[in-house]
């Protein structure tokens, strides 16, 4: 085995709130894992007691091969060679960058913590105090302190949710060339999906305690294992649907299909797999338009009054409010029994 | 199920970590606790050997007339501290009144002056042969009303203490939101119904806690009532102890006044309401708007100057006065030395003490939110209805069947521990609470043990409430009088003993060098602590 994390049956509740109701979580070596969920379904409860501070009402954690968290175990935080960057950074105000960094390495041994700023390109600002920094600077020092004393695990608790929009694409991209740069592995969490498509190796996606699906992110927006796993990576469309014959039929028509599943179904389709044609005599009319540059999302309203999301390619100066537009399936649909 | 998803929103989890302490600190704090209920648990046992003797001793000396003196005394102090800290304070912090920042310097300075300093400077200034006499009277005037017992008593206790409300109410004002106020202002109501029925009960439990350290001083207060003849539970006990071989009846009288203390502890816990003891909430506030007082800025002026006046300008008039009058040849030098170093030396030990005893139940609090938190709170904070005279008598009852450490250095600064452990907790505690538990959660995980991050990360941080504790407890140490008396080594004088040995028996020259010495000694500590109040001004802006 090469997980360097292994995570089983995690439960804890806080009073009458489940937050962990099974969690298992398997992270091979090297891998920059997200760990995606809507807020409050249990995400950093999960990361604190991976961290050891928090215990489980029931459950196990291995780091390496050691058992770290079980209902015997607790091996305190300092002794599980994981590191941790909190949401707020959680800089020591009193101490400098350099000695922020270097808080973790025995003292007098400073290299590796010269060697991590450098890496986050940070070097010529080691005697600044974290007042002194922006918040992109104070969330790499905070990355840099994580990594400086080479730990198995860096667990990463929505670090970028406190930067500003125009900020965060940047420090992602440096944070995850940072992290791949010194071969770490990683859990991020975020409940932000396009921050986890977009620097994740894997995703897994979990809600109400539980992680309900974990695979790359192509693997996830093409094929998930169910509605609410789609909804929380990338969303679309749900239509009801019938199979028989060797079709699905839809209110968008019908379109051949060769999965196992028979009778009522529910549709799923994507807002790019929804094509979008003017035609004065069709019966469903465009609502909205959000318009994003290099494309746009377009809200239509079909006869019966179902509400559906396309996302045509390219500016579409004849997609306005008002106009009578004929829907069809451009794309694959998945089907999902109901 | 048809139309476009969204992601679902779970339920936020929010709800305090129980987390178990670990043992050593739970250990520390219990032992804390067990050295604050020592002398109660020395006087009950002590009580109970009472014979029918004493017991008689008790009910014929007049126990309930003393206790009304005492309850009636209090409440007119804690009155009187209101009417002066609360108007001073509102206006120095939300008014244009003329200087302003002026005003607001003088205020707490009161502060320094002990209450038998206060009395011996009352009554030389406006006592039978005082200096108000011979300013007054070549204008005619002959004589003054009395100002021995009730009217003294009050007087003293009430310009000399109303700096707790002041400051108190001050910190809670410049904390106040403005957007509160602005609300009902568009809400349609006036000014003053706006004050009334919002800045005034959001007020509430800083007036509350301000009270109650003013009803406990009086309580408490031994030196200004037996300088100025009024006889109260403390004077009584006092003499009880003096005056009688057998020690019960002042152990008994001691519980009675406890228990009065403990039913002014709960009145304030019930005025108080359910908010917190002057603790400010985080977030940005908007600065306050500046209440104009057009025509009324004059008796604002002039209501400021009469305090500053009272409380300020007579002691330093006295104190000039005698200092004046004094050939420096009379001057010991040698024994002024003395007393200042005994000051000095009890005062710097007596907080470094109190400010190590009070560590374990303050992290406790701050961080370890459970049923043990919640007791050991409760019980250092009762600490606060035990009076000096009392924990000083259990001690010499405890201290005379160990003759080892009577009358030592070490049963002194335990005796301060105990009187003065919850004024220190409270403010640590405020400090440890202003250090994120993330940062130590950070500390934890980058392998330092809790140990190490509590010595690296927290106190370095909460180092300014510390300082504002030890000053605190300074300053209160340096003022202390009857657990000084009773308790320290013979032979040993600090200023407080030194001013009252001299003023018990009315020569206030002699006492008066000692006690200026004393009164500018505790101006440092007295800035240390009035900062704490203004620096969260800065945070609040």
């Amino acid at each position: 085995m090469n997980d360097i994390l292994k995570v089983r049956g995690l439960r804890k509740r806080f009073g009458d709130t489940v937050a962990l109701d099974g969690f298992d979580l398997d992270v091979p070596r090297g891998d920059l894992l997200a760990l995606l969920g809507p807020s409050g379904c249990g995400k950093t409860t999960a990361l604190r007691i991976i961290a050891g501070l928090d215990r489980p009402d029931g459950g196990e954690v291995w780091v390496g091969d050691r058992l770290a968290t079980s209902d015997r175990i607790l091996i305190p935080p300092e002794a599980r060679r994981i590191g941790m960057v909190f949401q707020e950074g959680a800089l020591f105000p009193h101490l400098d960058v350099l000695a922020n960094v270097a808080f973790g390495l025995s003292r007098g041994h400073e290299e590796p913590a010269r060697r991590v700023l450098e890496q986050v390109r940070l070097t010529g600002l080691e005697h600044r105090m974290p007042d002194e920094l922006s918040g992109g600077q104070q969330q790499r020092v905070a990355v840099a302190r994580a990594l400086a004393p080479a730990p198995e695990v860096v667990l990463l608790d929505e670090p970028f949710s406190n930067l500003d929009a125009a900020l965060r694409a940047g420090i992602r991209a440096d944070v995850r060339e940072v992290l791949k740069g010194a071969s770490a592995t990683a859990v991020f969490v975020t409940h932000d999906q396009e921050e986890a498509l977009s620097i994740a190796d894997r995703i897994a996606v979990m809600n109400r305690g539980r992680v309900l699906q974990v695979g790359t992110p192509q693997e996830l927006y093409e094929a998930p294992a169910s509605l609410e796993v789609a909804a929380l990576v990338g969303g679309g469309n749900v239509l009801e649907g019938h199979v028989d014959d060797g079709h699905v039929r839809t209110a968008l028509g019908a379109v051949p299909f060769k999965g196992a599943e028979t009778g009522a179904v529910s549709v799923l389709v994507r807002p790019e797999s929804l094509g979008l044609q003017p035609d004065p005599d069709s019966e469903a009319v465009v609502t909205g338009v959000e318009f994003y540059g290099h494309d746009q999302m377009v809200l239509v309203r079909l006869a019966d009054g179902t509400r559906l999301r396309s996302r045509p390619i390219g500016s579409r100066r004849d997609l306005v409010p008002g106009t009578r537009v004929r829907a069809s399936l451009d794309g694959p649909a998945r089907v999902f029994p109901r | 199920m048809s139309g476009s998803i969204a992601t679902p929103i779970g339920k936020a989890i929010r709800s305090p970590r129980a987390v178990r302490p670990p043992l050593g600190l739970a250990t520390a704090a219990l032992a804390v606790c067990g050295v604050l209920a020592l002398p109660v648990v020395y006087l009950v046992a002590r009580s109970a050997q009472a014979d029918a003797a004493a017991w008689d001793l008790i009910l014929r000396s007049r126990t309930v007339l003393l206790a009304a003196r005492s309850l009636g005394l209090a409440a007119a102090v804690t009155a009187g501290a209101v009417a002066i800290g609360l108007p001073l304070a509102w206006l120095t912090v939300r008014t244009d009144l003329p200087l302003r920042r002026f005003w607001s310097v003088l205020a707490p300075l009161p502060l320094v002056v002990p209450s038998y300093v206060g009395a011996f400077i009352v009554l030389s200034a406006l006592g039978p042969d005082g200096l108000a006499l011979r300013l007054l009277g070549p204008l005619g005037v002959e004589r003054l009303p009395t100002i021995t017992g009730f009217s003294g008593a009050w007087l003293t206790l009430t310009l000399f203490t109303y700096p707790y409300v002041y400051l108190l109410a001050a910190a809670a004002l410049r904390g106040q939101d403005a957007a509160l106020e602005e609300t009902a202002w568009s809400l349609g109501r006036s000014r003053w119904s706006t004050f009334r029925n919002v800045t005034l009960p959001l007020l509430r439990p800083a007036i509350a806690a301000g009270g109650l350290l003013v009803a406990l001083y009086a309580l408490h207060d031994f030196g200004a009532v037996s300088l100025l003849r009024f006889q109260t539970f403390t004077q009584a006990i006092y003499l009880q102890y003096r005056a009688a071989f057998d020690r019960s009846p002042a152990a008994i009288l001691s519980l009675m006044l406890l228990a009065v203390a403990l039913v002014v502890l709960a009145l304030e816990r019930r005025a108080r309401g359910r908010a917190r003891l002057h603790r400010l909430g985080p977030g940005a506030r908007r600065r306050l708007t500046v209440v104009p007082l057009g025509r009324w800025r004059w008796p604002g002026v002039a209501f400021c100057a009469l305090v500053a006046l009272l409380a300020v300008g007579m002691p330093v008039a006295v104190l000039a006065y005698w200092l004046m009058r004094t050939s420096t040849l009379d001057i010991d030098l040698g024994a002024l030395a003395g007393m200042a170093g005994g000051s000095l030396m009890t005062a710097s030990l007596g907080a470094t003490v109190v400010l190590i005893l009070a560590l374990p139940v303050a992290v406790l609090g701050a961080r370890f939110p459970g049923r043990l938190t919640t007791a050991t709170e409760r019980l250092a904070f009762s600490g606060y209805a035990l009076p000096g005279i009392v924990v000083a008598l259990a001690f010499v009852f405890a201290g005379a069947g160990l003759p080892l450490v009577y009358q030592t250095l070490p049963l002194l600064l335990l005796a301060y521990a105990v009187l003065f452990l919850p004024q220190a907790s409270e403010p640590i505690r405020s400090a440890l609470l202003q250090v994120p538990p993330r940062l130590e959660e950070a500390g934890r995980i980058l392998g330092r043990t809790r140990t190490a991050v509590f010595r690296r990360v927290v106190l370095p941080q909460a180092a300014r409430g510390l300082a504002a504790g030890f000053a605190l407890v300074f300053l209160t140490v340096m003022k202390e009088l009857p657990a000084t008396l009773l308790l320290r080594p013979t032979g040993f004088e600090t200023l407080a003993t030194g001013v009252w040995t001299e003023s018990s028996v009315g020569r206030f020259g002699d006492a008066s060098i000692p006690a200026l010495l004393l009164v500018t000694l505790s101006a440092l500590p007295l800035y240390l602590v009035a900062r704490r109040f203004e620096t969260q001004e800065v945070r609040a802006e």
